[in-house]
């Protein structure tokens, strides 16, 4: 016999063969319990959450099983693994720093998910963005804005705004302020526009319309104009219904001031000709 | 004046308060035109190419503006009151828009839709989960009133399932589930017999039956409009 077959002979013989085994097997059933506990998590994430995170979800947790597995069958062979948890320590605190935004924004994502305070399709105001909801994704909310450009936000600031869902009630409230001069009558004011509400088809007969003198302004005598419509059609009844406000009241003659201010002098005027 | 619903032919018609004139321009092109009587301004002009024939027809009225909704509620306009299990059987009016469909064999579009009563929506329920409606008010009837454009006749059977009065002041529809038929060449039309159980003070069931008149035509439904195939009813949850 050489001295290789020698030393091959040294390593094989100082093998604990049952402990390999056991690591062996330890892989294979934690393989094949890792893939079991993954399609389970998927098929029962599926149905609430959308497929891209019950995805991802399902895989992180099949990879943390694999890799416990794998620690626990290197165990089983008396490796020391001392050293191999302070390196993963280590690394995990590194990964934690670097990736704290992208857990943030991805725990976020979930959450929306689980709270649902709005979905693909609603009309939302998100920190001052008003926009169509385009797509919910892990990590980040896109908007589609009204003048057409996508903006995409990060689930982590989605999640910590303020969200208005102007969509979510099948029906909402606009308000208007019409100004009307101090010399009209505000009651004949106040019956044409509820004339020019109720013909227009998406102001809805109940909740009645309100209409109301509200304030005695500095200018004018300000009329509030509370309407319920679609909240789908809001947008369009807001614009229409305005300018036929304006064009009723022009034609019944009643004035809509401009502000003016009256001024009051502390001493008489004195005005000096230059000729 | 058009003479009712049915066949539309080159020519003139006033319908409601809109004229509508088809012109042809050959054997197979057709102007088809609708305008505000009053105001003489188009209000729609189409070029029809290759069709067979065109029908004027009642249509459920959930489609002018826009569809927002396929619900229509009727406010009666005076409310009946039941005793403790009792029964009645009144005639409502519901209202229906026109709408003119172009047919080649049995393959149809719609080619316009027009109101002829005054258009409008209203909310059944609360903000955050009533429905929106188009809303119209309608007398009690015991006898069927005279055909009148813009209306179709509704048999509705009101049941009150519950030991106490109720007062019944409105039904919701679905015009998914609903029915329209017409007579050719007069302006009656039709629905289905619609049956409201009042199962509480508040609450009741509306299903719906089957068409008592003979002789009628059904419309052909919208593809938005297609009944459901399975609980062909309207819960009314919020007032009844």
């Amino acid at each position: 016999m050489d001295n290789t077959t020698i030393s091959i002979l040294t390593i094989l013989s100082s093998i604990n063969w049952l402990h390999l085994l056991l690591a062996i097997t330890l892989v294979a059933v934690g393989l094949a319990i890792a893939y079991v506990v993954r399609r389970i998590l998927y098929k029962l994430l599926i149905r609430f959450l959308p497929q891209q995170i019950s995805l991802l979800t399902a895989r992180i947790v099949y990879y943390i099983l694999v890799i416990l597995f794998i620690i626990s069958a290197l165990g089983t062979l008396g490796i020391d693994l001392t050293g191999l948890v302070i390196a993963g320590g280590i690394l995990g605190i590194i990964l934690g720093f670097a990736l704290q935004s992208v857990t943030a924004n991805l725990v976020s994502g979930l959450f929306l998910y689980w709270e649902r305070p709005l979905k693909p399709g609603d009309l939302v105001e998100i920190d001052g963005s008003l926009g169509v909801v385009a797509d919910i994704s892990a990590m980040s909310t896109k908007i589609l804005g009204l003048d057409g450009i996508l903006i995409r936000i990060p689930n982590e600031k989605v999640f910590n705004s303020i969200i208005k869902n102007i969509g979510s009630n099948i029906a909402r409230r606009i308000d208007f302020v019409i100004g009307i001069a101090y010399k009209e009558d505000a009651e004949k004011a106040i019956k044409v526009l509820y004339k020019v509400v109720n013909e227009h088809p998406l102001v809805l007969v109940n909740p009645e319309p309100d209409i109301f003198v509200e304030n005695l302004g500095s200018s004018s005598v300000d009329i509030k104009v509370r309407v319920w419509v679609p909240s789908k059609e809001w947008i369009s009844v807001k614009k229409e219904l305005l300018w036929k406000m304006k064009k009723a009241l022009s034609e019944a003659g009643i004035e809509i001031p401009f502000p003016q201010h009256d001024l009051w002098f502390r001493n008489d005027l004195v005005v000096k000709v230059v000729k | 004046m058009n003479k009712g619903y049915g066949m539309l032919a080159e020519g003139e018609y006033v319908i409601g308060e809109y004229k509508i004139a088809i012109t042809s321009r050959d054997s197979n092109v057709f102007i088809y035109t609708r305008t505000a009587k009053s105001k003489m301004e188009i209000i729609l002009s189409k070029v029809v190419v290759g069709l067979e024939k065109m029908l004027v027809i009642p249509m459920y009225p959930v489609l002018v503006p826009k569809k927002i909704t396929n619900y229509v509620l009727i406010d009666f306009e005076k409310p009946v009151q039941l005793a403790p299990f009792s029964q009645t059987h009144i005639i409502i009016q519901v209202p229906v828009d026109i709408a003119v469909y172009v047919y080649k064999k049995n393959e149809f579009s719609i080619l316009d839709v027009f109101p002829i009563t005054r258009t409008k929506y209203t909310l059944y329920g609360h903000p955050n989960e009533g429905v929106i409606a188009r809303y119209s008010i309608s007398k009690v009837y015991f006898e069927e009133p005279e055909p009148q454009i813009g209306y179709s006749i509704a048999h509705l059977i009101i049941r009150n399932k519950t030991k106490e009065w109720v007062e019944v002041s409105k039904v919701l529809l679905d015009s998914h589930i609903l029915r329209l038929y017409y007579i050719a060449g007069t302006w009656s039309s039709y629905v289905q017999d619609i049956i409201m159980t009042i199962t509480s003070r508040s609450t009741a069931i509306i299903t719906y039956g089957d068409i008592r008149v003979r002789n009628v035509v059904a419309i052909d439904d919208p593809p938005d409009l297609k009944p459901p195939r399975i609980l062909p009813k309207t819960e009314m949850l919020w007032g009844i």
